[in-house]
C-alpha cells in the first residue's frame, strides 16, 4: 500500500531553545500522523529556522524548510497540516489546494474574516481537496457520551444546548461546533446576539470581544445559547436541557438527570492531555486519513467547521446590524473588527 | 329611630329608608315586596354600610325620607378613614366590540369596591359614552372629560390612571401636584426612561404614594414559585428565565417577577439584543418583535429573557437552582427538586379568578396609605423593572453591556427606529 506523505506547516516555538513551556499544537498533529500506519511525516516548515530544525530533530523528520511553498512543491505531500495563526490560514489552504495536495488539516479558528473562511471552502470544493479543521473535541469521550445519551432520549426531547467559555472566537469556535455536534449537525436558522468590547482581547493575532451572548435557533426547533466571558455562565462547560431532564458536561465529569433520576448522576472521565497517542487530535487525524481513502465526509470536515464559524460571525453581525441574523450569512468581513476600527465600539469608541 | 334598606336585585339598587317615614306610610310603599327589606339598623350610617355591602350599582339614601342625609356631601364623617377614588381613562367596557385594551379601569373599580373604606366618586374619559357607561355600571354620579377639572372639583384621595402609557407621565405629575394622596397607575410606566424617572422623583417630592399595576406579584402561581424558591426546594437560585411577548408591555411584568423571585436584589448589568422587522406597537408605544436580555444581579443570580416571535422556553418562567428546576406555566407550576424523580405538577390557578390579583394590589396600596408601609406594587419596585427594559434597548443601541444605574433619558429603541439604524 502506498504511503501517504504528510508535512507540517508552522512548527512553533522550540521547547529546547526558545524556552517554550508548552508544546504547541503542531506537536499534536505530528504525533497523530506518526501513530498511523501508512502515513509518513516527511518534512516540516517554519519561518524561524531554529524552530523548524528543532522540531525536525525531535520527531526525526528527514527535512525541514523555511518556505512552505517550496516544501509543498518539492515534497508533493498527500496531506498538509497547517498549524499557523488564523491570519495565515486562507492563504496557505488555498495555495496547497491549488498545488494539488489531497488533504489539508488546518487549525482552528478558520480565519479572521468570514469571507476568507468561505473562500477556503469554495476553493477546496473546486479542487476536490479534502479540507478539515481541528475541532477535535468531537472526539473527546465525554462529549460523545453526552450526545449518545441525548440521542437515546435519556433527557427526553432535546430543547436547548447551552455552552460557556472565555470568548466567542478562539474557544467559541469549539463550543459552537459542539452545539452543532450535539444537535446532529442540523443547520441553524438564525442568530440573535450581543457582544461587549471594552478592552479587546487577542488570540493568536485576532482581536476578540470580552463578553458575548448568542441565541441560535436550529431548523429542528432546538435552540443554542452561547455564553462567553465573565459573568455569563451555565455552571458547566455545556448544559443540555431536554423535556425530561438535563445533562451537564463539566470535564472531567458528566452529570445526568433523566426521567426517574432523583438527583444528578455523575459519570467521571479520566483527564487526558492533548498530546500523546490516542487523544482526540489523533482520533481526528485517524478519521481524516481514513476518509481520504474511502471518500466519506470526515467528522471534522470544512462543511461542519464552516457551520460553526458562521455562528461566530453571525453573532458579531447581530451586534453590528442591531437585529436578528437569518442564515446563511452573506457578509465577508469581521463585524467586530469593522466596528472597532470605525470607533463604533471598544476603547476608541467615539462618544 | 329605625332604618331599613330596600334591596332590589332586579333594578340593581339598595336604598336606605327611615322606617318611620310618613311619606312612605302614606303611599303604602313599605308593603311592597316584604322580602326585599332588611330591618333593624339603628343609624342611617349603619344602614348605608349594609346597603354598600350588597354590591349593588345604585346605593343611596331615599330622597323622600332622608332628604337631609342625601344632601350631605359624600361621607364627610368617614373621610378621615375613608378614601374618595377617581378613575382616569375608563375606556370601553369589556364586552364591547372595538375596545382596544383589557378594560383595566373596570378591574381597578372592582378592586376599590372590594376594599373597605373606598368610595368611587368620579371617572374621566375623553369619550363621553365610555365615561357614562362606566358611571352607570358603578353608580357614579359625576363624569368628566377633562381630568384636571375632575381633580379640582372632586379632590380625590386616590386616583387610578388607566390610560395609554404616553399619558402616564403628565397625569401622574398633575395628580401629585394636585394633592392626590395615592396614584395607582397602569403599566408600563412610560415610553421613555426620563419620564419614568421624573414620575418617581415628583411623587417623592410631593409625598404621594405611587404604585404601578404589576399585579402578578399577587397571582397564585408566581407566589407559589417564589415560596418554593424560598423553601430551598431547588437549592440556591441560579438563573431565572422568561418568555412571552414584547419587553415594554409584557416584559415589565416578567422583570418585576424576576425581582419578586430574587428578593428585589438590584441588577448590576444587562447585555441584550432586539429585532424589529415591522411596525409593532403596544398601546401606542413602538416595540420590538423579538428580544434577548441577559441580566446579572448583585447577588450572583442571573436572568434571561427570550421574548417575542421565534423564541420559546417551553414555559412562562423557568427557575434553575443548584438542586433542581421550577417551571411556571399556566395554570400549573412544575417543580423538580432534590429527590423528585419526575416533575411534580402543582395546580396553581387563582382560586378567586383572574382579577383577584388586581384587587389584592389595590387592597394593599390602600392599606399602605393608612400604615405608611411601602406597597408591594410601589413605584420603586416598578422602576427597577422598567430600568431593565430601557437598558435592553440601550444595549442594542450601544452594541455593548449596559452597567446600571442607567443614565439615559430617552427610549433607545425609538431613537434607533427614527434614525433608521435598527436591523440595518
Amino acid at each position: 500500500m502506498a504511503t501517504l506523505k504528510a508535512v507540517i506547516i508552522g512548527c512553533g516555538k522550540s521547547t529546547r531553545t526558545a524556552g517554550s513551556k508548552q508544546h504547541g499544537i503542531s506537536h499534536c498533529h505530528v504525533q497523530g500522523y506518526q501513530a498511523i500506519d501508512g502515513v509518513k511525516v516527511v518534512a516540516c516548515c517554519d519561518i524561524v529556522e531554529d524552530y523548524a530544525s528543532a522540531y525536525a530533530e525531535l520527531y526525526k523528520l528527514p527535512k525541514y524548510y523555511l518556505d512552505y511553498k517550496e516544501m509543498v512543491k518539492k515534497e508533493k505531500p498527500g496531506i498538509v497540516s497547517i498549524c499557523t495563526w488564523p491570519g495565515l490560514h486562507a492563504e496557505m489552504v488555498i495555495h496547497c489546494a491549488k498545488a494539488g495536495v489531497r488533504a489539508i488539516h488546518c487549525e482552528k479558528p478558520m480565519a479572521p474574516t468570514f469571507g476568507e473562511a468561505r473562500k477556503m471552502k469554495e476553493v477546496c470544493e473546486q479542487t476536490g481537496t479534502q479540507l478539515t479543521f481541528n475541532h477535535q473535541r468531537r472526539f473527546e469521550k465525554q462529549y460523545s457520551t453526552v450526545r449518545n445519551l441525548v440521542n437515546r432520549g435519556v433527557i427526553g426531547k432535546l430543547r436547548r444546548i447551552e455552552t460557556e467559555c472565555g470568548n466567542l472566537y478562539d474557544w467559541g469556535t469549539h463550543w459552537f461546533d459542539m452545539m452543532n455536534f450535539y444537535n446532529n449537525d442540523v443547520p441553524a436558522e438564525w442568530v440573535l446576539g450581543q457582544i461587549e468590547v471594552s478592552s479587546p482581547g487577542d488570540a493568536f493575532g485576532v482581536r476578540m470581544e470580552n463578553q458575548g451572548i448568542s441565541h441560535i435557533r436550529y431548523a429542528n426547533g432546538v435552540y443554542g445559547l452561547m455564553l462567553s466571558g465573565p459573568g455569563l455562565t451555565t455552571w458547566a462547560n455545556h448544559r443540555l436541557l431536554g423535556s425530561d431532564g438535563y445533562i451537564e458536561a463539566d470535564m472531567p465529569v458528566v452529570r445526568v438527570r433523566g426521567k426517574g433520576d432523583k438527583e444528578l448522576r455523575t459519570i467521571t472521565f479520566p483527564k487526558e492531555k492533548n498530546i500523546g497517542a490516542w487523544t482526540a487530535i489523533t482520533w481526528g487525524i485517524l478519521d481524516l486519513v481514513h476518509c481520504l481513502k474511502t471518500g466519506r465526509e470526515p467528522e471534522l470536515s470544512v462543511r461542519k467547521a464552516f457551520a460553526a464559524t458562521e455562528l461566530i460571525f453571525a453573532t458579531y453581525e447581530s451586534s453590528r446590524r442591531r437585529g436578528r441574523v437569518d442564515l446563511p450569512l452573506s457578509i465577508d468581513d469581521n463585524p467586530l473588527h469593522a466596528m472597532l476600527d470605525a470607533g463604533e465600539i471598544g476603547p476608541n469608541r467615539k462618544r | 329611630m329605625a332604618y331599613v334598606v330596600y334591596v332590589d336585585h332586579y333594578n340593581h339598587k339598595a336604598i336606605v329608608h327611615d322606617e318611620e317615614c310618613t311619606a312612605h306610610r302614606r303611599r303604602g310603599v313599605r308593603k311592597v315586596r316584604e322580602d326585599h327589606w332588611r330591618t333593624g339598623f339603628e343609624t342611617a350610617a349603619e344602614a348605608m354600610r349594609f346597603a354598600r355591602s350588597t354590591g349593588e350599582r345604585r346605593v343611596d339614601y331615599c330622597s323622600w325620607c332622608l332628604a337631609e342625609e342625601k344632601k350631605k356631601p359624600a361621607r364627610r364623617g368617614r373621610s378621615r378613614t375613608g378614601f374618595k377614588v377617581a378613575i382616569i381613562g375608563t375606556g370601553k367596557p369589556r364586552s364591547m366590540q372595538g375596545r382596544t385594551g383589557f378594560a383595566m379601569a373596570y378591574s381597578h373599580a372592582d378592586g376599590y369596591r372590594a376594599t373597605t373604606g373606598c368610595e368611587l366618586v368620579a371617572c374621566v374619559d375623553i369619550a363621553e359614552e365610555n365615561a357614562r357607561a362606566f358611571a352607570d355600571r358603578y353608580g357614579l354620579r359625576r363624569v368628566y372629560a377633562d381630568y384636571r377639572e375632575m381633580l379640582a372639583t372632586e379632590k380625590p384621595d386616590i386616583v387610578s390612571i388607566c390610560t395609554w402609557p404616553h399619558l402616564h407621565h403628565p397625569m401622574v405629575l398633575d395628580c401629585a401636584r394636585a394633592g392626590v394622596r395615592a396614584i395607582h397607575c397602569e403599566k408600563p410606566m412610560a415610553p421613555t426612561f426620563g419620564e419614568a424617572k421624573e414620575m418617581v422623583r415628583v411623587c417623592q417630592e410631593t409625598r404621594t404614594q405611587l404604585t404601578f399595576n404589576h399585579q402578578r406579584r399577587f397571582e397564585n402561581r408566581f407566589v407559589m414559585a417564589r415560596n418554593l424558591v424560598r423553601e430551598g426546594v431547588i437549592g440556591e437560585l441560579r438563573r431565572m428565565e422568561g418568555h412571552w411577548g414584547n419587553m415594554m408591555d409584557v416584559g415589565t411584568h416578567w422583570l418585576d417577577l424576576f425581582n419578586f423571585y430574587n428578593d428585589d436584589t438590584p441588577a448590576e448589568w444587562v447585555l441584550a439584543q432586539v429585532h424589529r422587522h415591522n411596525d409593532a406597537s403596544a398601546f401606542g408605544v413602538q416595540v420590538e418583535n423579538q428580544a434577548l436580555c441577559y441580566i446579572a444581579y448583585k447577588n450572583g443570580v442571573y436572568g434571561l429573557l427570550a421574548m417575542g416571535e421565534g423564541h420559546t422556553i417551553w414555559a412562562e418562567h423557568r427557575l434553575w437552582g443548584t438542586e433542581g428546576v421550577i417551571e411556571v406555566d399556566y395554570p400549573v407550576v412544575r417543580v423538580r427538586g432534590k429527590g423528585d424523580g419526575d416533575w411534580r405538577v402543582l395546580e396553581a390557578a387563582n382560586p378567586e379568578g383572574p382579577d383577584a390579583s388586581i384587587t389584592k394590589g389595590i387592597q394593599d396600596l390602600v392599606e399602605c396609605l393608612r400604615t405608611r408601609r411601602e406597597p408591594v406594587l410601589s413605584a420603586r419596585n416598578a422602576f427597577a423593572a422598567t430600568e431593565i427594559i430601557f437598558a435592553t434597548y440601550e444595549s442594542c443601541r450601544r452594541r455593548g453591556r449596559v452597567d446600571l444605574p442607567l443614565t439615559i433619558d430617552d427610549n433607545p429603541l425609538h431613537d434607533l427606529i427614527k434614525r433608521g439604524l435598527l436591523n440595518r
